[in-house]
């Protein structure tokens, strides 16, 4: 569905993405996760064709997405929204995004909009942060595009407002499933949704695998660096922690019957 | 500032006052109002043309435009904008003029490209003409101030700097190439102005496309 190929982006001198492929499948939820700065937000921006790329290629269904009408008509991206239309009033910008994304559902947004309890007639610079995140969160669920991204959805969101965002979008996907992504930091709340993980490291994509796998092949081991050393020799590390003599380890990957007896033994 | 020099005129005349603030007067012809009128156009006209990109651009970038798309667009609304700000003016105008007749004076009719003795709809193409060379040149700022951002500005000031600093020797230069206009018996004629006019459109249009092609929406 949604092709990514040698993608490269830099800001100046800044390198923010290197060499970075993809593929997402359709009708799935992702979670896009990784530290501050790593590229989650230009990623998602990229791949809405926001931003402009310094190499590679992004297609949708064989299609160039970047400038395309039909393919950025099938994306929605949530962020946080920019200063310059913090101005406009709610109603405005809903019916800005009505017009705009094709399949918009009107009754769906009436129902999110007392759901949430969101006063439309303000502006959106009069909203608390909280309630200016619920506007972005009703235009990526009422868009109703085949891709939906959503970047920090849970900003400034009390507990019990994110638990509901999380609940009308597993019912919404399963009424009307499409793809989504999810960038956050929140990865304890959300780790239930997401069918598939992506996570971006030092400018690449470190590791893309389904959850259960994911959980399945992510160890962490702690012991003696010389007798862990022995362990992970031809295993992918993705974290590491040292005190003293002691190390931490988190390894991905398949771990043998003996490798398991082994690390057993050293405990 | 209409409605100022509006008041200003009235008072002015009401008082019979030697001097006449607000009116304009050329050749012993008048113009009042309709005449502030055109600086309030084209004041709108710029902010029109930055706001345009930081509001709208920035929006529905964000919903999944194409740029190019936005662009068209931006081309269609100029043109409703500065054909709506011609036919205002165009009334104001013939208003003014009506008034000054009244009052005893010649009101102003030649404007250079359009006389108000001509046809209307003529006079409102125009003078659409003149505003939307006017506006494609905000437009491009628009674009280039999306853009650059601030480093537009600085570099306009640089440009100015460098500008004056070799003032007398473009001047020279210049004054050269007047004196052979001025010479040969040059004529400013209509015709060469709206063919100056439109390939000031075409090519700030066109330059404004080519930056906007590869803008990041913020």
């Amino acid at each position: 569905m949604l092709e990514i190929t040698n993608l490269n982006k830099s800001y100046g001198k800044t390198t923010v993405l290197t060499d970075v492929s993809l593929n997402l499948e359709e009708d799935k939820i992702y979670g896009l996760l990784g530290r501050n700065g790593a590229g989650k937000t230009t990623l998602l921006k990229l791949m809405s064709g926001q931003l402009v790329r310094n190499s590679g290629e992004i297609t949708l269904d064989g299609e160039e997405v970047f400038e395309n009408e039909s393919a950025m008509g099938d994306v929605c991206l949530v962020k946080e929204f920019p200063n310059s239309i913090k101005d406009m009033k709610v109603k405005n910008i809903l019916s800005a995004a009505r017009i705009l994304f094709k399949n918009w559902d009107r009754e769906y947004e009436n129902f999110l909009v007392k759901e949430f309890s969101l006063n439309t007639r303000k502006k959106v610079l009069k909203l608390s942060t909280g309630n200016q995140t619920i506007v972005g969160l009703i235009i990526g669920l009422a868009s109703r595009s085949r891709i939906t991204m959503f970047d920090e959805p849970t900003l400034g969101l009390d507990a019990a407002i994110r638990y509901k965002f999380y609940n009308l979008l597993l019912a919404d996907y399963e009424k009307n499933p499409r793809t989504i992504i999810v960038s956050t930091h929140l990865i304890d709340e959300v780790s239930n949704l997401f069918e598939e993980v992506i996570i971006i490291n030092d400018n690449k994509i470190a590791l893309k695998d389904d959850v259960d796998s994911f959980v399945k092949r992510a160890y962490f081991l702690s012991g003696r660096e010389d007798s862990i050393n022995k362990v992970i020799k031809d295993k992918q590390v993705i974290h590491t922690e040292e005190f003293g003599s002691t190390k931490i380890i988190g390894i991905y990957g398949e771990l043998t019957k003996e490798e398991v007896e082994e690390i057993l033994m050293i405990n | 500032m209409t409605m100022i020099n509006i008041l200003a005129t009235i008072v002015a005349f009401s008082t019979k006052s030697n001097l006449i603030l607000g009116p304009m007067l050329i050749d012993e012809q008048v113009i009042t109002f309709a005449g502030s009128n055109i600086f309030s156009a084209y004041i709108f006209f710029i902010i029109y043309g930055i706001v345009m990109y930081y509001e709208s651009f920035t929006l529905v970038g964000g919903f999944g435009v194409a740029r190019k798309n936005f662009y068209l667009n931006v081309i269609v609304n100029n043109i409703i904008v500065v054909l709506l700000s011609s036919i205002i003016q165009i009334v104001l105008m013939k208003i003014d003029n009506y008034a000054i007749s009244k009052l005893g004076f010649e009101p102003m009719v030649d404007f250079g490209l359009f006389n108000m003795n001509d046809n209307i709809i003529l006079n409102i193409l125009l003078l659409s003409f003149i505003f939307l060379v006017f506006v494609s040149m905000t437009n491009l700022l628009g674009v280039m101030q999306y853009r650059f951002g601030y480093k537009l500005w600085i570099g306009l000031g640089i440009f100015l700097l460098v500008s004056q600093a070799t003032i007398n020797f473009i001047g020279r230069i210049f004054g050269s190439f007047m004196n052979i206009i001025l010479d040969s018996n040059f004529e400013l004629t209509n015709h060469l102005i709206l063919g100056v006019g439109s390939l000031i459109i075409l090519l700030a249009y066109s330059i404004g496309f080519i930056f906007i092609r590869s803008v990041n929406i913020k």
